[in-house]
């Protein structure tokens, strides 16, 4: 069989994705077998970029310059997966969004004359089409290399309407929010992690992105106040959705 | 693994090496960190401080646990909280794994091309396969430790301020302890390959150092700093000895001592103040190879990387060995915050500094935080520049700048991507 040949492309995030996805498959040698990576971390790469058949795509897109270089990755890869959160939801620095530029350039530098950044910061699906997106802060190695395969065959998506709470349940987990009032974003996040959080006694924060297939604003504005009682304000809720969830508030807000 | 190694070398954010020249000849050395930012000391503000850790661990995916840790221990300081020795020890453990997987990527995957100086990378990688195969091993067990007591491989979930939030179960931790047997032979192959090789130069370089500072051990974590001169100083005091500069080639910011002057902070900073701390063992790896005596220039950093490596899987080998679960600590409850929360951790790369002014409920105000990498981005130009000044710029003198700038293992995300060096057509000017 012909190996497939799959492209990492890096955007604007920390390389943890694209880690856990190097690692991930030096533990599966047969899938190392199947595939060949090719790698396009720069514009410039591109020259020599043959098609692909499956591009893995890091981070969000805050250049212009990424812009053309997503687009020129879509237009040779037969199927594009959005990796991690950055990609999926636009990542932690979506935080910034909205807030007068010069301000956050300011909190970080001098001389905000020599830095030049654009207001958004985009998930993928806002700026080409995508085939999957699979989210996560960073993203399930595992989950990833069994997609990949399953590409690689030929498979088609399976929309994952899950939250961690089912994980949760699946695991044995006692919910921490029900038994010691810990505050908890796992009704509203997407399962897939496991329920790494709970696991080790804590309340999940979000880092694999709201379940819009199951939260609508109605809904988060009741869990909203459900998660005022045991101690997180709409404040905070806000904040980490705009760090892990920030493309989807675009179509769901939390309603006043 | 093959690929792998390909790839590790070259998984990288945008940032290059412009080597400027005037008829034919070097004459300046720019490195360009072209990333874009992500504004983190912004994405903080107005944030409860028990959230900040979990948040700054996104910066980097290569050293997220001494963001995680570092950020914790500033925390700690400011509110004067006290960690349960366990769970100081659990902590420590997890940024031990963080430690050896990253010195590890670096030692076989980018230095050791170097070193042995064969043709291409796939060829090396034929002739040593059984030490890429050690390296891997090596790494995928770090990995494996950072899943068990720290949640997964990237942005742990196990580390909070005041301790962690639970103990991983005595059953999963002694499968860890037991492969650590395996993976402490597989790295005495690696170490005895790489203090051997007659590669490693001897050139001298005269640099100012700075690392955390420690009495009677190797020091990883401090309230303290130490410069080569053996002037110490309280972190708290970290912005005063240290100048700013930006430069408008580069979206990294990067430091000098206040005296002007470059200094290096990392494995070479660390091992010349404390190498008499490295456990026995290590001392007498070492000196099987001559190597028990002060490290000269960047160059030598990998034999520092070595010993720490061996120095912490030692570590780990009793911390998981004598492991047992316990019960945590309850959350810390805190009141008045005492000045400005500030630390510093040595992170695989040097010292990270983090500080956070808080306001009267307890959420940040303004935050700065200084990367390893931005603190040797003046170090590497003045280095090259050292180097090369004045002599021709042809493809050797490309692979020098290369090769020294590796040894310097910047890192990807935080601040800095450079390892590819290019001269751009306008820049040379003839
Ligand atoms: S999703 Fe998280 S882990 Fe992945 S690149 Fe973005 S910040 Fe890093
Ligand atoms: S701990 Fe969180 S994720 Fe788990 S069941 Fe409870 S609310 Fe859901
Ligand atoms: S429990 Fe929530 S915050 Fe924790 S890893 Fe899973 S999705 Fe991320």
């Amino acid at each position: 069989m012909r190996r497939a040949a799959v492209a990492i492309v890096k955007l604007t995030s920390c390389s943890g994705c694209i880690n856990e996805f190097l690692y991930t498959i030096a533990s599966y040698p047969e899938l190392l077998r199947s595939v060949s990576i090719v790698h396009a971390t720069e514009f410039q790469d591109l020259n020599t970029l043959e098609d692909i058949d499956v591009a893995l795509v890091e981070g969000s897109v805050v250049t212009q310059h990424q812009e053309e270089l997503v687009k020129e990755v879509r237009s040779r890869a037969r199927t594009l997966i959005a990796i991690g959160t950055c990609a999926t939801f636009g990542g932690i620095q979506a935080g910034r969004v909205g807030e007068d530029l010069r301000k956050v350039i300011l909190a970080s530098y001098p001389n905000p004359d020599f830095i030049s950044a654009l207001p958004d910061v985009k998930s993928l699906d806002r700026v080409v089409k995508v085939d999957f997106n699979l989210s996560g802060c960073p993203v399930n190695g595992d989950a990833l290399a069994r997609l990949l395969v399953k590409v690689i065959l030929g498979g088609s998506e399976v929309p994952i309407a899950e939250s961690v709470c089912s994980e949760c349940k699946r695991v044995g987990v006692l919910c921490v929010m029900v038994s010691r009032g810990v505050p908890c974003l796992g009704p509203v996040t997407l399962g897939g992690c496991g329920a790494i959080c709970p696991r080790f006694g804590r309340g999940c924060y979000g880092c694999y992105g709201l379940n819009t297939t199951v939260v609508d604003g109605e809904r988060l504005a009741r869990f909203s106040e459900v998660l005022e009682k045991v101690g997180m304000g709409r404040g905070d809720l806000e904040a980490f959705l705009k760090y892990f969830s920030f493309s989807a508030l675009t179509k769901i807000r939390v309603r006043e | 693994m093959r690929m792998l190694q390909g790839l590790l070398t070259r998984v990288e954010g945008e940032g290059e090496v412009v080597l400027r020249t005037e008829n034919g000849k070097m004459v300046g050395v720019e490195v360009r960190i072209s990333e874009a930012p992500r504004f983190f000391e912004y994405i903080v503000r107005g944030r409860r401080y028990v959230d900040v850790p979990d948040l700054v661990s996104r910066i980097c995916g290569l050293c997220g646990v001494s963001y995680v840790v570092t950020a914790c221990r500033a925390f700690e300081n400011c509110f004067e909280i006290e960690v349960p020795e366990y769970e100081e020890e659990l902590r420590m453990a997890v940024l031990g794994a963080e430690r050896v997987k990253s010195h590890v990527i670096h030692v076989a995957y980018l230095n050791l091309p170097d070193l042995i100086g064969l043709g291409s990378i796939g060829e090396l990688f034929e002739s040593y396969t059984h030490l890429f195969q050690s390296a891997s091993k090596i790494v995928l067990w770090a990995r494996k430790a950072m899943e068990i007591l720290g949640g997964r491989f990237h942005n742990v979930v196990n580390i909070r301020i005041g301790g962690v939030y639970s103990f991983p179960s005595s059953e999963k931790v002694r499968a860890l302890s037991r492969d650590l047997n395996e993976i402490l032979n597989d790295f005495e192959g690696l170490a005895r390959f790489v203090l051997g090789l007659r590669s490693i130069s001897e050139e001298v370089h005269k640099l100012r150092y700075m690392a955390t500072a420690c009495s009677g051990s190797y020091c990883w974590a401090s309230n303290k700093l130490v410069l080569d001169d053996g002037t110490y100083f309280g972190v708290e005091s970290f912005e005063n000895y240290v100048l700013t500069e930006q430069v408008s080639y580069s979206n990294a910011l990067r430091y000098r001592l206040v005296t002007g002057e470059p200094y290096l902070v990392g494995p070479i900073a660390r091992y010349n103040n404390y190498m008499k701390y490295l456990r026995e063992e290590v001392r007498e790896l070492l000196e099987e190879f001559g190597w028990n005596r002060e490290l000269r220039g960047v160059y030598q950093s990998v034999v520092a990387r070595i010993a720490e490596t061996y120095n912490t899987l030692l570590e780990l080998r009793d911390f998981l060995s004598s492991y047992r679960e316990r019960t945590v600590s309850s959350p810390p409850k805190v009141s008045r915050v005492r000045g400005p929360c500030v630390a510093v951790t040595e992170a695989p790369r040097g010292i990270l500094y983090h500080r956070y002014l808080l306001d009267d409920n307890l959420r940040v105000r303004s935050s700065n935080i200084i990367t390893p990498t931005a603190q040797n981005l003046a170090c590497m130009e003045y280095l090259i520049e050292g180097k090369l000044y004045g002599s021709a710029l042809d493809s050797k003198a490309v692979e020098v700048a290369k090769s020294l700038i590796r040894c310097f293992d910047p890192c990807i995300s935080c601040s800095v991507h450079v390892s590819r060096v290019e001269i751009p057509a306008g820049t040379t000017r003839t």
